[in-house]
């Protein structure tokens, strides 16, 4: 519940105080959202498999933040920022949608 | 293949298979795993307890980052989209100005070629009036003696009498009919005693010398004429004047030498004689004076 009133407290934050993002930050933030996404539904799939360990779900979340833009970084540098941050948005998508496959067997027991 | 069962998935499972099921963070497995060992063991009761108590926070804490991260994402691209849709608008705008200015200018090239070809035309027009004007111009000059000339003609040495009788002098009017003689045979240009005739210059007395021009000459007269050397002599002695003026040597004597010449050399007429003093250049495209300026030596 907690984490649900975190996350609409953070919308809400977001949408009203339009923080700005440094301009040289500002390509990395989707790439940087999309990996978010994967760390919080592989927490949420761990919350229902009973498994759910708050370190664990932090350190995923900020490694995963950390590597996706990362990777994007350097794939920008060598000139190969596109490709690359299809790639990732390519596995990060494989990875939500099974761990959203997993997430529905629990909720609705199909 | 038996090594091979040795082997963790990760290594013998294809990419995508290996993302698919390793969707879920070992990791949570791991620390599971953990969390139970500890569990099992006696006097750690407080460690179960913290999995749902106060660290829970941090995970809440995580997922606000993230919730700021996706509205902020969304609102810089639905930002970024507008200035993108201004952009796109007023880079639209000025196509369809430039584009505009475009067509206008090329209306503008297409008006001006026009005018172009017209005033070629025109160049064309006048550079033949020029032409002609300037034939014209260079003829008027030659016969009203604007400039110095030279060519074929005729040399005509006219000497008094050699007795010196007051009969035998050669008169103004003599000299007058050679000359009027010599312009209907067809000279071009007149010269006496290197004094050049004009439309202006007169042959007259003054006391017993004969001024041409108002200067005044003495005997042997030499009168030049430029002209066809071919047929310079035979039509004088055709016209009136001439034969007038063959009557009265041959009657009071005085010698005519008249001889062809292959290159004669005129002066042109003092400045004084070509100035125009009171003529002003007439309107009409007819008017025989020309712009003074142009013959102002």
């Amino acid at each position: 519940m907690i984490a649900v009133l975190g996350l609409a407290v953070g919308v809400l934050l977001g949408v009203f105080l339009e923080p700005d993002v440094p301009l040289g930050l500002e390509p990395y933030l989707p790439i940087a959202v999309v990996a978010a996404l994967d760390a919080v539904f592989g927490g949420m799939r761990a919350y229902l498999d009973g498994i759910f360990d708050d370190k664990v779900f932090v350190v995923s979340f900020v490694s995963n933040v950390v590597i996706a833009a990362g990777i994007v970084y350097v794939g920008d540098k060598l000139g190969v920022g596109g490709q690359l941050s299809t790639g990732v948005i390519v596995v990060l998508g494989i990875r939500i949608f099974s761990n959203v496959a997993a997430i529905r067997r629990h909720l609705f027991h199909a | 293949m038996p090594e091979r069962d040795d082997l963790p998935p990760r290594v013998t499972l294809p990419l995508l298979d290996l993302v698919q099921r390793q969707a879920l963070d070992e990791d949570y497995l791991v620390a599971a795993e953990r969390r139970a060992q500890r569990a099992t063991e006696p006097g750690t009761h407080a460690d179960v307890r913290r999995g749902s108590g106060h660290p829970r926070r941090v995970a809440a804490v995580a997922v606000m980052v993230f919730g700021i991260m996706a509205s902020t994402a969304a609102v810089q691209t639905q930002r970024n989209a507008s200035v993108a849709d201004e952009g796109r608008a007023s880079l639209l705008a000025r196509i369809d100005g430039e584009s505009d200015r475009v067509a206008r200018l090329q209306e503008q090239i297409a008006d001006l070629r026009e005018a172009n070809a017209d005033s070629e035309q025109q160049v064309l027009a006048l550079s033949e009036q020029q032409q002609s004007l300037t034939a014209r111009l260079r003829r008027l000059q030659v016969r009203t003696g604007f400039v110095a000339v030279r060519g074929e003609g005729v040399r005509v040495i006219v000497t008094d009498e050699a007795t010196g009788t007051p009969d035998g002098a050669v008169k103004d009017e003599d000299l007058a009919l050679l000359v009027d003689g010599l312009w209907a045979a067809g000279a071009e240009a007149i010269s006496v005693n290197g004094q050049r005739l004009t439309a202006a210059s007169a042959i007259r007395v003054s006391g017993a010398a004969i001024e041409v021009n108002g200067v005044g000459i003495a005997s042997p007269y030499t009168v030049l004429a430029v002209g066809d050397k071919g047929s310079l002599q035979a039509n004088f002695y055709d016209t009136s004047s001439g034969l007038a003026f063959n009557d009265l040597s041959q009657r009071y004597g005085f010698e005519v030498d008249m001889q062809n010449e292959d290159e004669l050399s005129l002066p042109s007429a003092r400045p004084s004689m070509r100035v125009l003093r009171w003529a002003d250049e007439g309107s009409s495209q007819d008017g025989k004076p020309r712009k003074s300026e142009e013959v102002e030596p």
